[in-house]
């Protein structure tokens, strides 16, 4: 009996959530008497109408400011006694620090003074700053510590909000149960020699219902003795689904049709696990016919123009719209993309392939593609990466695969 | 203007040889045209003779990965072995996607021409450049704009064509068959420009909440029209 492995899902990082947190930009700072912090800032209106790096603090107490930032600034010529803030200007391309300096030197902590032995002047500094929000709640503590006070406002332009991550996520609770199939196809297929040792998994969103399971092909060979080297499980995967949705007689690839190799491929091949999208499709197309009545007749009531358009049919039975898939390794980029052109909605995998994963986006001397989450293509999906240490789970593909 | 990812041709062969095998191509093309296919057509050719013909096969048999190059390959593999790929060259009506980039490489194929680029999905210079940069297999060079106005028209003519499989129709019957093309490689990259970042994070914004609404609906998936289903179709004209 294999033991049930237990797993933690880690949300992927989208190649723009990586890149724009790596990105920095440099500001202004001075310190100045708390009391005459605001006329500072009204006098730097006209240089800075607005504070533009809503990310960040505008003012900061000096025990606020990182130490490793704090060391390269000069010592305040202000009494120790008072009390002090630092304000951040602006990005240094906004002007040049010499007309900081003049407008900060007309306000009134820097007029010379009766009664004071030493008339101060503005000290601007400049200092490095993130110059995108942060995308983690971590991620602006971080900063923080490092560079200057940040706001974290939960909410990430570059990549999937964080509630829409962890809701999805939340409600991925039978992620083990359909890892343990994606691995038992892949002991199947690697143990009569057909393939490396993984495993594709596509479930029904709605049910839970596995649609199909599919292991790596990759070196079964066919009648002339040759082996089709494109055989990969995602690939393989996309075509059982189709499969399962044409009617009998017709064939995916003629040429190369695609077969159940083992048992668990061929339990799941013919069940009627896709039943259930199309009885929902037969119930939803009923609905919308009946609304697309109603409309007319409310057309026809109120004598519309009538430019509104037929609704859409609908999406469900169309590829493998918004399904889940889950893969003992990281897909290559040809089945990362043959998932995004199936219209998937969430990808759980379990191994990262180094030298061939398309997923990741991490420069962690991978290819970075993060094709999961692209504004330059046409669909995007969730991506997770299924993390567990059970002995039946270890990677034993070579790393200079794809997988 | 960002320069061109390929550059036309600059082999030392004939280039009549080129547009005979690019022509073989669009012959393709135009069969899948006929038969209500994105008309994107392809030819493999080894030692100066065709060995694999294909042509996209996605709305017969509801699979979006059955492209023109998936096709030919298949038919090739059944009677090839796998290491005929690495003196082979591929001529395609269309710059092959992501996907197909990616499959050419593992295959390491020779080297490819392509007609007009793909600005959807284009996984050799239209969108990414798949055939060259880091990989596990060998990088192989790229030529495009061979007989690229033809291709592109082909496009064209599929895209006022109506289709009943799409699952969201689109408004075509205002649609007219414009003539005039840009030549190779201009008007690319198509709002790619990586400094445009307010353009970037309004889409990405809209689109987590065109997938949130697809969340809170219970599982049920309502369309929305940034995600549209292009899959079916190459080089679209609409744009989200």
């Amino acid at each position: 009996m294999i033991p049930k492995p237990t797993g933690t899902l880690v949300p992927i990082r989208t190649r723009a959530e990586i890149r724009a947190a790596l990105q920095t930009v440099n500001c202004y700072i001075i310190p100045i008497p708390a009391k005459a912090a605001n006329e500072l800032i009204l006098a730097l209106r006209d240089v800075v109408p607005l504070h533009e790096l809503q990310h960040l603090r505008r003012l900061s107490r000096p025990a606020f400011i990182p130490v490793a930032v704090a060391a390269n600034l000069p010592p305040t010529q202000f009494p120790p006694e008072q009390s002090i803030l630092y304000i951040l200007i602006c990005t240094t391309d906004k002007a040049p620090i010499q007309q900081i300096v003049d407008v900060a030197a007309k306000i009134s902590p820097f007029q010379r003074k009766h009664g004071r032995r030493i008339t101060p002047k503005p000290q601007v500094s400049i200092i490095t700053v993130p110059a995108n929000m942060p995308t983690s709640q971590e991620q602006s503590d971080l900063w923080s510590k490092k560079y200057w006070p940040v706001v974290y406002k939960r909410g990430n332009p570059f990549g999937p909000h964080p509630s829409l991550v962890e809701n999805t996520q939340m409600k991925l609770t039978r992620a083990h149960e359909y890892m343990e199939i994606a691995w038992k196809v892949a002991h199947e297929v690697a143990d009569i020699g057909i393939g490396h040792r993984c495993g594709a998994v596509v479930v029904n969103p709605d049910t839970g219902d596995v649609i199909a399971a599919a292991g790596d092909a990759r070196s079964r060979t066919n009648e002339s003795g040759w082996c089709y080297p494109l055989a990969h499980p995602v690939m393989r995967l996309v075509e059982m689904v189709a499969q399962k949705r044409l009617k009998r007689g017709e064939v995916v690839s003629p040429n190369n049709p695609i077969t159940p190799l083992t048992e668990t491929e061929r339990k799941y091949l013919n069940s009627e696990s896709m039943e259930s999208l199309d009885g929902r499709e037969a119930q939803k197309e009923a609905q919308k016919a009946a609304q697309k009545e109603d409309q007319k007749e409310a057309q026809k009531e109120s004598k519309t123009d009538g430019t509104s358009e037929d609704a859409s049919p609908p999406m469900a039975n169309y590829l493998c719209h918004n399904m889940h898939i889950y893969l003992t390794h990281e897909p290559c980029v040809m089945c990362s993309m043959a998932l995004l052109h199936s219209r998937v909605g969430i990808v759980v995998f379990q191994h990262r392939m180094v030298n061939s994963g398309a997923l990741v986006s991490e420069f962690d001397g991978g290819l970075g593609h993060g094709l999961f989450w692209r504004p330059d293509l046409n669909w995007k999906y969730l991506t997770w990466q299924w993390q567990n240490d059970t002995p039946h789970t270890r990677n034993e593909v070579p790393d200079n695969i794809s997988a | 203007m960002t320069p061109i990812p390929t550059l036309i041709v600059p082999t030392p062969e004939d280039k009549e040889v080129h547009k005979k095998f690019m022509r073989a191509a669009l012959d393709m093309a135009e069969t899948a045209l006929r038969t209500d296919e994105v008309p994107v057509g392809c030819v493999f050719v080894h030692d100066g003779q065709i060995i694999g013909r294909g042509m996209n096969d996605t709305n017969r048999s509801l699979c979006g990965t059955r492209h023109a190059e998936f096709i030919a390959i298949e038919s090739i593999l059944r009677s090839h072995p796998a290491e005929i790929f690495s003196e082979t060259d591929l001529y395609v009506t269309v710059e092959p996607c992501v996907m197909c980039a990616s499959a050419l490489r593992q295959l390491r194929i020779r080297r490819v021409f392509f007609g007009c680029l793909n600005d959807r999905f284009g996984g050799c210079g239209g969108v990414l450049k798949i055939h060259e940069g880091p990989g596990t297999d060998p990088r192989y060079p790229c030529y495009g704009g061979i007989n690229h106005d033809e291709a592109i028209m082909l496009l064209r003519r599929f895209y006022i064509q109506e289709n009943e499989r799409a699952p969201q129709p689109l408004a075509k019957k205002s649609r007219t068959l414009k003539t005039e093309v840009l030549p190779f490689g201009e008007g690319f990259p198509r709002d790619r420009n990586f400094g445009n970042k307010k353009r970037e994070m309004v889409k990405s914004v809209e689109d987590a909440l065109a997938m949130q609404q697809l969340e809170l609906s219970n599982g049920v998936p309502t369309p929305s029209p940034s995600t549209a289903p292009t899959s079916l179709k190459a080089a679209g004209e609409v744009h989200a």
